[in-house]
């Protein structure tokens, strides 16, 4: 199981660009053991290279059978988080020519996906009453990561 | 079997989103109850795991599967359709690779294939080399001095050069290094993503199904006592960190959720079944100084699943 360990699914995504063939590399990963279920992961990794500019409006991902394979994962959860992923509008799936990262970059569902925020923030004020932490605590780690994110986004 | 047989059974597979659906499958040994009522439904295309304590049923379960051996009592339905009576006729579409039997030792691997070739209706030649070669397999070696590893190797090739409808697995990684053992669950995967074969591993390296698995089953005692997504059942178990300045209120320790109690220094950590109450919120009603939620491996889960259905050893050699 220690040798398993050393296989956490990854994988190098080499972005096609309609235009520029070279592309960038992002590697998306996915571990068993978190509690975040694994089409999660792969959804906030795409979302992640999105907003760090890995990945571009135009960019062909590989198909659900291709990211299977490569990541030795199973196909319905790749293919769930293609689902999901489309539901946000963040990728478009065009027949027969594959899955690209969508040029639209309007907001989908954006009622439903505030609510799931708000519930993401109600676990996290639990969670950090639980650990004894002030609100000011949150506040200051919420503003570094703000900043952080600004960092990397360049 | 002819291969005009297997298409009729191939024609009404279409039929049922189940690729396996026993139901109250009994079988006896020599008085001993080894199957006790087994309920599987295993959909089409998909991959399930079978796990559970050593002894529990599993290998009888799959070998009547495979049409190997006859339930006593209930009913086995393959792809919608009565497992028939007829064994040959099941394992042309059924294959089942296990980390025994010899495989005729003296046979080369060209040898091999080619009685695969004649056995098998949907044989695919072109496949078998092509994986031969993948996975680095010599044609002209002879089965006997081919390693462990090769072995299983070679069994995963012919078994996916066959197209099998339903394939089996019963303890398949256990010769394989862990290059090798990621080649072998990645020709799965690729393969149950196509769409056309239903996959079920029974195995101990729980930890390796994690990321490949649709849904598990397992068995206790010739009974299948848990089945679900592996998502729900590792949702379903988590484990809380307590610690509560007068020790933790029996009422609590008692309450239906907990599976398991521990103290640790301080704190207590407890096994939480979230189908069996809410016990968050009546720990947030307790003087409870600190709560944390540590995450389960699907293998911590399954030894839980394990534990409450009385399935519990202890490796102290002294007290």
């Amino acid at each position: 199981m220690e040798n398993w360990q050393q296989y956490h699914p990854s994988v190098p995504i080499v972005p096609v660009h309609s235009d520029n063939v070279e592309g960038e590399t992002m590697w998306l990963q996915v571990n068993p053991r978190s509690p975040i279920p694994m089409y999660q992961q792969l959804v906030d990794g795409v979302r992640l290279a999105v907003a760090q500019g890995d990945l571009h409006a135009g960019d062909r991902l590989p198909s659900v059978r291709e990211l299977a394979t490569a990541m030795v994962i199973n196909h319905n959860t790749i293919a769930r988080a293609y689902q999901e992923l489309e539901r946000e509008g963040l990728i478009e799936v065009l027949r027969g020519r594959g899955t690209f990262i969508s040029q639209t970059p309007e907001v989908a569902h954006p009622n439903e996906r505030r609510e799931e925020m708000r519930e993401t923030l109600r676990k996290l004020v639990l969670d950090a009453y639980h650990l004894r932490m002030s609100r000011e605590e949150l506040e200051s780690m919420l503003r570094a990561q703000w900043e952080q994110f600004d960092v990397q986004r360049g | 079997m002819s291969p005009v047989d297997v298409t009729r059974v191939q024609g009404q597979a279409r039929e049922s989103g189940w690729a396996i659906e026993s139901r109250a499958v009994s079988k006896c040994f020599g008085g001993e109850l080894a199957l006790d009522g087994v309920e599987l439904q295993v959909e089409r295309g998909s991959i399930h795991a079978l796990v559970g304590a050593n002894g529990a049923g599993k290998s009888t379960l799959l070998r009547i599967l495979t049409g190997v051996v006859w339930a006593d009592v209930g009913t086995v339905h393959l792809f919608g359709e009565l497992l028939p009576r007829e064994g040959a006729a099941v394992r042309q579409r059924v294959h089942y690779v296990g980390d025994g039997g010899e495989m005729f030792p003296a046979f080369r691997v060209g040898e091999l294939c080619h009685l695969f070739r004649l056995l098998y209706a949907r044989y695919d030649d072109v496949r078998m080399q092509r994986l031969l070669s993948i996975l680095e397999l010599p044609q002209a070696q002879r089965i006997r001095n081919l390693s462990v590893g090769m072995k299983m190797q070679l069994r995963l090739a012919l078994a996916l050069s066959v197209h099998p409808d339903l394939l089996i697995l019963d303890e398949p990684t256990s010769g394989l290094d862990p290059v090798v053992r990621r080649q072998f669950y990645q020709l799965l995967v690729q393969e149950v993503a196509k769409g056309d074969m239903t996959l079920l591993i029974s195995t101990h390296q729980i930890a390796e199904l994690e990321t490949i698995a649709d849904t598990i089953s397992i068995m206790v005692a010739g009974r299948i006592v848990e089945s679900a997504t592996i998502e729900d059942l590792r949702a379903r178990f988590c484990r809380f960190q307590v610690v509560a300045r007068q020790g933790l209120p029996s009422l609590l320790r008692q309450h239906p959720a907990v599976l398991e109690c521990l103290p640790v220094g301080d704190s207590t950590l407890l096994l939480v079944d979230r189908t069996k109450g809410d016990l968050q919120s009546e720990l947030e009603n307790h003087s409870i100084t600190g709560l944390a939620e540590v995450s389960l491996t699907l293998e911590d889960v399954v030894s839980a699943t394990l534990r409450a259905n009385g399935y519990v050893r202890d490796g102290l050699l002294e007290a």
